[in-house]
């Protein structure tokens, strides 16, 4: 497998020196985001993020399992992650590496654990039957910030999919066809956005969404998970730099405004493919009616 | 970054491919005259399954001989193709629709990456008459022409069959192949020549 | 502007008697040579034949570098041995190198004894010359010019900023387009003699690709290194005007000489100048 090429001296110390001066290599202020796209498929459930040159792309499939015994009430959720070889070619399929590992427990827990998705709404019969929510995270290009991207696809993917209907008569549990019913979408109780801050020059910068070459040089980094409504999921600082906690403060103020900025243009897209798709059924509609005159 | 790659959407299939390569191979899969392909296939949702890897072998059957291996012996391509959307409805013949599918974005990935290759193939899927046979196609495009009498020239290279049918029905697919294959060739050939032209743009005054 | 693009597989029709001139063609990248004088393309792009220098190739752009004898590149260095730096040499933008590894020994810099050699470390950037390339080896690299045995400004790259373009813009930076240019309204000149025609200079293809550096050139003093590998290496005193050059030849890659010049232009008004 071929290894990743560490930065040369010369990029290392012209980073740092840049920044010193509070510049960027692509030029953006400190704490802006790159620009970032958010599109869905033709399927339910399907978001592509791009965030500069990374582009993230999340799926979210269901199918009905039965309940894990102790929590007979509760459906399933799970999140999957996986660093292939078309993110970058030193990602080796099938073995996971430190980074993807605390990548995917980042993920888990901003998403998961945070209780983004109500899992009770997902049971169908108590004991017996329930939906599991798959949310399989597919990283296609890898420009740094997999994590905050990542996040926003699968929040995304979770607000834009529907699953088939079901109804219950006594013991008989239908599941009623996409084409049957009108599909349900998923009781989601709050958005997390997870927004990374890296430290540099002993903490004297802090960069949020950093590229894949800045994220080679951090010395530290911090990833703070919250919502609209500033209601804080988690912090994660995996070792690195100390920072002190006016820094810290700094930055939870900082990730409440990005959080915000976030979630709109989420909900915007969400808005934007939700009138695409009455308009395009609305046509599918009125073009059968035409066929049975 | 990879070095090339190709997204195709044909109906309700969305694939997407990268390629990367020549770079440096693992020791373990060192081949000292060739270069080593490496080809994976993930799935939209779930984890890599047989049906995967089938779809792997029946590709790399299909896009292997195109690449001229021998210009960079001990060294790797890497293919990578990531299902974004598929029709999981007609599961039927999934998998044929997507081979065919895979053939187009894999070939268009290499061309963007400048492997070195013998042809480019275009593939078609081809349903039999009563829906019971499925079969696809994949014809050379590119070729032939010089000193034997000029233009490119088609030839029939690849062909993956299943499903219940009989010659006439073979032949009537096969023909029904040709045509949908000598369509996408074109638009194949049609996206190269863009490409080609957005890398030279320069020259514009 | 029309470009005759050939697909990989298609068979090169013989070259005109007045092509080949009873001379040897050497041929280059993305052509299969099958004896006795059969050619075939292996690589979509546009055929160049160079008359002067006997040589016939596939002009195409690309993300991957394959190492190539007397090519200069931009290699990094990765570790020392006993008589030699052991260097990898970069692709463009990929976050893997190309080869396995390229050898660099501790005597290939001008004048350079075992007391006097220069000190590299793991990350050092270098300019180098490939002096041996074989697809079976990995490449060596030499840091000095191969007919006057001096620096000629081979050697370590101190300071600045490295960054990838892909390997036509490189080519392009380096002045390659210019000569295929020349190339090109050369054979539309016998193409339309042969024609019976007048030949006319429609303006088109005109561009020598790297307008955006003799724009920035006039402007701005820095230093520039290009390596056919793809990597850039710019060197100024003040880190705004290094990535303004930078940012300048990235965002050229796909901008035609007119649209180049703009934006050099506007990108040193932003800068003050």
């Amino acid at each position: 497998m071929p290894r990743e090429l560490d930065p040369t001296i010369n990029e290392k110390s012209f980073i740092l020196d840049a920044l010193n001066q509070k510049l960027r290599i692509d030029g953006r202020d400190l704490d802006v985001f790159r620009e970032l796209e958010l599109s869905f498929g033709d399927d339910y459930g399907l978001a592509d993020v791009r965030l500069g040159k990374t582009r993230v792309l999340a799926r979210v499939s269901a199918e009905v399992v039965k309940p894990f015994t102790d929590r007979p009430f509760e459906g399933i959720f799970t999140i999957t992650t996986e660093l292939g070889p078309m993110a970058s070619p030193a990602f080796e399929p099938g073995r996971q590496t430190e980074q993807e590992v605390l990548l995917s427990r980042l993920i888990e827990k901003a998403i998961r654990r945070s209780n983004a998705l109500d899992t009770e709404s997902l049971c169908i019969v108590a004991g017996q039957k329930c939906w599991q929510i798959r949310a399989d995270v597919h990283f296609l290009s890898h420009d740094g910030a997999l994590v905050d991207a990542s996040c926003i696809a699968v929040v995304a993917a979770l607000q834009h999919f529907r699953r088939p209907d079901v109804s219950i008569e006594g013991e008989k549990v239908t599941i009623h066809t996409m084409t049957e019913r009108v599909p349900v979408p998923l009781s989601i109780l709050h958005v997390p956005i997870c927004v990374t801050f890296s430290f540099y020059l002993d903490g004297e910068v802090c960069l949020v969404d950093a590229t894949l070459q800045e994220e080679q040089l951090r010395q530290g980094d911090m990833t703070i998970t919250l919502n609209k409504f500033g209601e804080l999921c988690q912090i994660a600082k995996a070792g690195g730099l100390a920072i002190n906690a006016l820094i810290l403060l700094r930055c939870a103020k900082i990730a409440l405004v990005k959080a915000g900025e976030i979630a709109a243009i989420v909900q915007r897209r969400l808005e934007e493919d939700a009138a695409v798709r009455v308009r395009r059924d609305n046509l599918l509609e009125s073009k059968a009616d035409n066929e049975r005159a | 970054m990879a070095d090339g790659s190709a997204q195709y959407t044909d109906g309700p299939t969305t694939l997407l491919a990268s390629i990367n390569g020549p770079i440096e191979v693992k020791p373990r899969d060192e081949i000292p005259l060739e270069a080593f392909l490496e080809i994976t296939i993930r799935p939209s949702a779930g984890v890599t399954s047989v049906r995967e890897k089938h779809l792997e072998a029946l590709l790399r059957s299909a896009v292997s001989p195109l690449i001229i291996r021998t210009i960079n012996p001990r060294t790797l391509f890497q293919i990578t193709l990531q299902i974004i959307q598929h029709e999981q409805v007609s599961a039927a013949h999934a998998l044929h629709t997507l081979l065919a599918s895979a053939i187009v974005v894999v070939v268009l990935a290499l061309v963007d990456a400048g492997v070195p290759m013998k042809g480019m193939l275009a593939a078609a899927f081809v349903e039999g008459a009563d829906g019971s046979a499925a079969h696809v196609f994949g014809y050379a495009i590119t070729g032939g022409g010089g000193r034997e009498g000029g233009g490119p020239k088609e030839g029939l290279v690849f062909v993956e069959s299943d499903g219940v049918f009989d010659e006439k029905g073979f032949v009537e697919a096969s023909e029904v192949g040709r045509k949908k294959c000598l369509e996408v060739g074109e638009l194949m050939k049609g996206w190269v020549r863009e490409k080609i032209g957005r890398d030279m743009k320069y020259r514009l005054k | 502007m029309s470009l005759a693009v050939h697909f990989p597989g298609e068979t090169l029709p013989p070259l005109e008697e007045d092509e080949k001139k009873n001379t040897t063609f050497k041929v280059g990248p993305g052509l299969t040579h099958i004896l006795p004088s059969t050619l075939i393309v292996n690589r979509a792009g546009e055929l160049n034949i160079d008359q002067r220098k006997h040589t016939i190739w596939m002009e195409s752009n690309g993300k991957r570098y394959v190492a190539s004898q007397n090519d200069t590149i931009i290699a990094t260095v990765l570790r020392s041995t006993s008589d030699s730096y052991i260097c990898a040499i970069p692709s463009s933008n990929s976050p893997v190198s190309s080869t396995s590894q390229a050898v660099l020994p501790h005597l290939a810099f001008p004048q350079a004894t075992k007391k006097t050699r220069p000190m590299l470390h793991q990350g050092s950037v270098v300019f180098a010359r490939i002096s041996l390339a074989n697809k079976h080896i990995d490449p060596e690299l030499e840091c000095y010019d191969a007919d006057s045995g001096k620096a000629e400004g081979f050697g370590e790259l101190k300071g600045g900023f490295v960054f990838g373009v892909s390997l036509g813009m490189a080519r392009r930076l380096l002045g390659d387009a210019k000569k295929t240019r020349l190339l090109r309204v050369k054979q539309r000149r016998a193409e339309a003699e042969r024609r019976g025609e007048e030949y006319q200079d429609a303006g088109a293809d005109m561009s020598s690709g790297k307008e955006v550096l003799e724009e920035l050139g006039q402007n701005l003093s820095f230093e520039l290194a290009v390596g056919r590998n793809g990597r850039v290496w710019v060197h100024s005193g003040d880190p705004k005007t290094t990535l303004c050059v930078m940012r300048c030849i990235q965002q050229s890659e796909f901008l035609t000489g007119k649209e180049q010049r703009q934006l050099a232009k506007e990108a040193l008004k932003a800068l003050g100048q």
